[in-house]
């Protein structure tokens, strides 16, 4: 059995297709081989535009090079994107935690030389080492962190200690919005149940466990309003509170908080709530990697990112701390040890399962 | 280019220059320049087609035979795909949880399908509804204005679709213009977003005007004469509408029905943004296998019957009704 | 009491003004033309009478009823469009029905009175064919069937043989006149075509710039023309302009290319004053000679054309007027060629002085033929 990328087959089957993707790529791509031009493909919005300002605009003014950025809105039409077009396309890609593994399953990352990264052991240990990213090598140099957390607006919710158990509370019906997202919704599920997300097992058993994670999705699924997709979505959900609870992102919150939007609030339950980061990673194929390690060594600098991560609303993955960033919605004093990970190996073996049920249950077929 | 007009026979001195000069004049460019230039323009004509079939190749057949190939091929870890030929993903899609016998068809992507069609049929159904009076009204319109009314209906193409539906969330929306408007009638705020009604109302107000157009143009070409012919014969008005502009309008009713049959059950946007939790649409299913599952395979198969259903569906509709309209006149 | 009466009809689109006060009636069964370059109003009129338009002022009765304000739904007209505005959708059966259907004729009777009318316009096995498959002179006889299918108070037709080939056109009018006389339908036919209005018409109105230049019979219109666009605008002629110079026996007008171009004796007319002459193109002679003719004048063959039952000579005067001699049955035509130095003779009763009603002498071209 052999496994093939969709750059091989690209390469196998010749022309056609190549041409029109070649195409494509060209416009989406920088696969200029002029040294001195770096390719940054990074999330767009906000983040794109902090990333300008604390860390392209210096760095192309200390290496005389030029980054030449170019966005996208989500993790997977990344993927796609790199996936879909010729090796060299990309340089700087950035990918988060929930899809390092496949991104490095599916070939599409240089390892890291971390020796060549003089600043890389700024790094808190967690994140140097991250257990979602497969294999020995560094694939991935996480940027900042956050967790997929709780809001609430306190207009309607009164309450010191916020639980996931809000999310299915009946007083809340069609007031709660959670992502539109299986996998999450599995993790989410077990951790209210107080199942470890990661094996889902209730007494030693997967598929109990899974059919209780279950049971309380079709459960939540009665009281949600809107499954949101987009961080724009999730945002309209509590600004126009169309929702009063759901789950959420910490940088999201933190700006509407700035807006004026004083009755949200950003929780980590005591549950616990699922850790993400956003990583630098180096493009399969790059012909400038040499100067993306430069550039991630740029990056952890404390000096680059105690001002690059408060703009963007998320802690530093390394260890620089200040007033600002210890007030972010998302900051974890033990250094990342207390962000709960996902599985990949295991969601990759389920996840097509409970998509499916998932579907299921939206269609009220579960 | 073939020496058909053959210079003088015996000129023994002839030198190179006349021969070619005679050559040049003889030649068919100036001998028949409207039959040279006739075949050239067939020759244009097919290399115009020629760049059209390239185009359609590259852009449309292209990708439609890599996404046939794929959906054969099996699903690896991590979002992989195994080049090893299956038919695992069509099982997958139409036959798993089908249960012929008791109609019990538990099957995610029929029932997200059909859900789409149904969509798609409601919002035919309505917009053919409003938008035929306007297309007709306009086709028949020989107002100066005619063309900023024209403007006025393409205008909102000019506006990014997303845009369009978050405005149409201003409007449904907890603090929208229609709540507003109810409550100032004395009766409760009401939220009208994330149910059936708002993805429907939401696909109309996009769709309308692929509806109207091209019953815009299909009335527009409706000949004066053949309506005052109509009166001279004794038909009133109305009698005249039914018996002859609105058979005549069918063409656009086809079209315009079409058209906004394809982009409604294909919507993407409007059930992600004004859907309530289960308000999926075949897109949206297929978006989440291809990204979010990254499985490309099943997602491919998933494709494959959409676009096979969609075109028979299509197909039988346009069969019946170009029947009907050969048998139509039943008195 | 006429069955159908115009009555100072006048019909203004914004400034511009279409009919100018048109009068003028036909009796039952009567064929009347109306005739005229496009532009005229011609095609304005019928559609009042249609009760397509709806005259500014004016008053339009058929039989004696006033039917100026009402639909043409609710006439009984007949009306052929100019490219028949046979309904494509419908077959032939049906377009040729239509008219009995909205007049709530059953389904039975429908067939009869279609096959009958069909009938008469030659076409009996076109009833389930589409019109589209048809040939526009088959096309032009079902519209005309579908017209007249109901028998109409009032035939109307708009050019209707304009868009037919010229042998087809002369079958047609042949035909048309045929089941004109049939069936004793009062028609209104409306055309540019001088033959055609001649041939068919028992009165041909002849309308010029929205107002009526002249009605009367088509031998009253081409020998007695009222007015100098009758006169130019009917028959193939020359026109002669000039000054009365002698008036004592015989009234000569003197024009520049004719020199003394003497004109009947009878005709009324002033010295001193201008005057234009109308050459009929077939009423001239060709001759060597000027010897033994009161007018004749030198001119120049500038063109023959021999065209079987006539030829047509296209000739210069000496000042570069253009006269047109028509000769029927010309068989020397061998004899003259291009350049040649020939006389013109015109016979001073065949002359046409364009003369309003009012004035015009009762004695004026009396000797025709």
């Amino acid at each position: 059995m052999s496994r093939h990328s969709r750059r091989q087959f690209v390469r196998g089957t010749g022309a056609l297709s190549a041409v029109g993707i070649t195409a494509v790529a060209g416009c989406l791509g920088s696969d200029d081989d002029d040294d001195g031009t770096l390719g940054l493909y990074s999330w767009g919005g906000s983040t794109q535009e902090a990333l300008m300002d604390h860390v392209v605009e210096p760095f192309e003014a200390e290496y005389d090079v030029e980054v030449e950025a170019t966005s996208f809105d989500n993790q997977d039409s990344m993927l796609s994107n790199i996936r879909s077009s010729p090796e060299g396309s990309y340089d700087i890609v950035m990918p988060s935690a929930e899809r390092t593994y496949e991104a490095v399953q599916q070939d599409l990352l240089e390892p890291i030389r971390t020796e060549d990264i003089d600043t890389w052991n700024n790094l808190f240990p967690v994140f140097q080492d991250l257990a979602l990213d497969p294999g020995d090598d560094a694939h991935v140099a996480p940027l900042y962190y956050g967790t997929i957390g709780m809001v609430y607006n306190t207009d309607y919710i009164d309450t010191s200690s916020p639980s996931w158990e809000l999310l299915w509370d009946e007083e809340y019906e069609d007031r709660i919005t959670v992502q539109d997202f299986a996998m999450l919704r599995v993790f989410n599920a077990a951790l209210s149940l107080g199942l470890d997300p990661n094996t889902l097992e209730s007494d030693g058993s997967y598929e109990d466990g899974l059919e209780m994670v279950y049971d309380a999705m079709a459960e939540q699924h009665e009281l949600v309003r809107t499954y949101w997709g987009s961080g724009q979505e999730q945002v309209t959900q509590y600004q126009e509170e169309s929702s009063y609870v759901g789950t959420g992102w910490g940088g999201r919150i933190l700006a509407l908080q700035d807006e004026g939007y004083d009755q949200l609030e950003y929780a980590i339950p005591e549950e616990g709530a699922k850790g993400w980061s956003d990583m630098l990673a180096i493009a399969k194929g790059s012909e400038n990697r040499e100067l993306a390690e430069q550039f991630i060594g740029f990056a952890y600098q404390d000096e680059v990112i105690q001002d690059l991560s408060p703009e963007i609303g998320y802690p530093p993955a390394t260890g620089v701390e200040t007033d600002e960033i210890e007030a972010l919605p998302d900051f974890d004093p033990s250094g990342g040890e207390g962000l709960l990970f996902e599985d990949p190996e295991f969601i990759d073996e389920h996840e097509d399962e409970w998509m499916d049920t998932f579907d299921a249950i939206k269609m009220g077929e579960y | 280019m073939s020496g058909d007009g053959e210079p003088g026979t015996r000129e023994p001195y002839a030198d190179r220059w006349l021969a070619v000069r005679s050559r040049i004049l003889n030649s068919p460019a100036l001998m028949n320049p409207v039959h040279w230039l006739t075949g050239r323009k067939r020759a244009l004509a097919v290399a115009q087609a020629g760049v059209g079939i390239f185009w359609m190749m590259l852009f449309l057949l292209a990708p439609l035979l890599y996404i046939f190939t794929i959906s054969f091929w099996q699903t690896g870890a991590a979002g992989t795909m195994v080049q090893e030929f299956t038919l695992e993903n069509y099982y997958s899609v139409l036959l798993q949880d089908v249960s012929l016998t008791g109609f019990d068809v538990g099957n995610i992507y029929l029932l997200v399908l059909w859900q789409s069609l149904k969509f798609g049929i409601a919002v035919t159904a309505i917009t053919l509804v409003l938008g035929y009076v306007p297309g007709y009204y306009l086709g028949r319109s020989d107002s100066r204005w005619l063309p900023v009314l024209l403007l006025l209906i393409i205008l909102p193409f000019w506006v990014p679709l997303i845009v369009r539906y978050y405005a149409w969330m201003l409007v449904l929306g907890e603090s929208g213009v229609l709540s507003w408007a109810i409550e100032l009638l004395g009766f409760g705020s009401r939220n009208f977003l994330y149910n059936d009604l708002a993805v429907i109302s939401g696909l109309v107000q996009v769709l309308l005007p692929f509806m109207i157009l091209p019953i815009y143009n299909s009335v527009s070409k409706i000949e004066d004469s053949l309506l005052e012919s109509a009166k001279t014969m004794g038909a009133n008005p109305i009698r005249t509408f039914y018996e002859v502009s609105l058979p005549l309008s069918l063409p656009g009713v086809v079209a315009g029905c079409i058209l906004v049959f394809i982009l409604a059950v294909g919507s993407f946007l409007a059930p992600a943004l004004l859907g309530g939790p289960g308000d999926q649409m075949i897109a949206n299913l297929i978006e989440r296998t291809f990204l979010q599952g990254q499985n490309w395979p099943l997602a491919s198969a998933m494709s494959f019957v959409y676009l096979v259903v969609l075109f028979v569906m299509i197909t039988a509709f346009n069969r019946f009704v170009s029947l009907d309209e050969l048998f139509g006149e039943g008195s | 009491m006429s069955y159908l009466e115009v009555e100072t009809v006048t019909k203004r689109f914004d400034d511009l003004v279409a009919v100018d006060d048109v009068s003028f009636s036909a009796e039952e069964g009567e064929f009347l033309s109306l005739l005229g370059p496009s532009g005229c109003g011609k095609t304005t009129m019928l559609r009042m009478i249609a009760g397509l338009e709806t005259p500014t002022t004016g008053e339009i009765r058929i039989r004696g009823e006033d039917v100026t304000d009402q639909p043409p739904y609710e006439r009984d007209i007949g009306m052929m469009f100019q490219h028949y505005a046979l309904f494509p959708h419908k077959t032939v059966g049906e377009n040729v029905g239509f008219p009995l259907k909205m007049r709530g004729v059953g389904a039975e009777e429908r067939r009869e009175q279609v096959a009958e009318a069909l009938e008469m316009v030659r076409l009996p096995d076109a009833i389930d064919r589409s019109p589209t498959e048809l040939s526009g002179g088959q096309q032009q006889r079902v519209a005309l069937a579908r017209a007249l299918v109901f028998e109409p108070d009032v035939l109307l037709l708009d050019e209707p043989l304009s868009a037919l080939d010229r042998v087809l056109r002369q079958q047609m009018r042949v035909e048309l006149e045929r089941i004109q006389k049939e069936i004793g339908v009062t028609t209104v036919y409306v055309t540019h075509d001088q033959m055609e209005a001649f041939s068919l018409s028992d009165t041909v109105v002849v309308l010029e710039d929205g107002h009526l230049s002249q009605q009367g019979s088509p031998i009253d219109i081409y020998e007695n023309p009222t007015s100098e666009f009758v006169g130019d605008f009917i028959g193939q002629s020359t026109k002669l302009t000039g000054t009365v110079t002698a008036t004592e026996d015989r009234p000569v007008l003197e024009t520049p290319g004719v020199h003394e171009l003497r004109l009947p004796s009878s005709v009324d007319v002033n010295r001193g004053e201008s005057e234009a002459v109308f050459l009929r193109a077939e009423k001239l002679d060709i001759r060597d000679q000027p010897s033994g003719h009161e007018n004749a004048f030198p001119a120049t063959i500038r063109v023959i054309n021999y065209l079987g039952e006539k030829t047509v000579f296209y000739c210069d005067l000496e000042d570069g007027t253009e006269v047109i001699v028509s000769k029927q049955g010309f068989t020397n035509v061998d004899e003259y060629e291009r350049g040649d130095e020939v006389y013109v003779v015109a016979r001073p009763e065949d002359l046409v002085i364009a003369r309003s009603v009012d004035d015009r002498a009762p004695q004026q071209v009396e000797g025709v033929r």
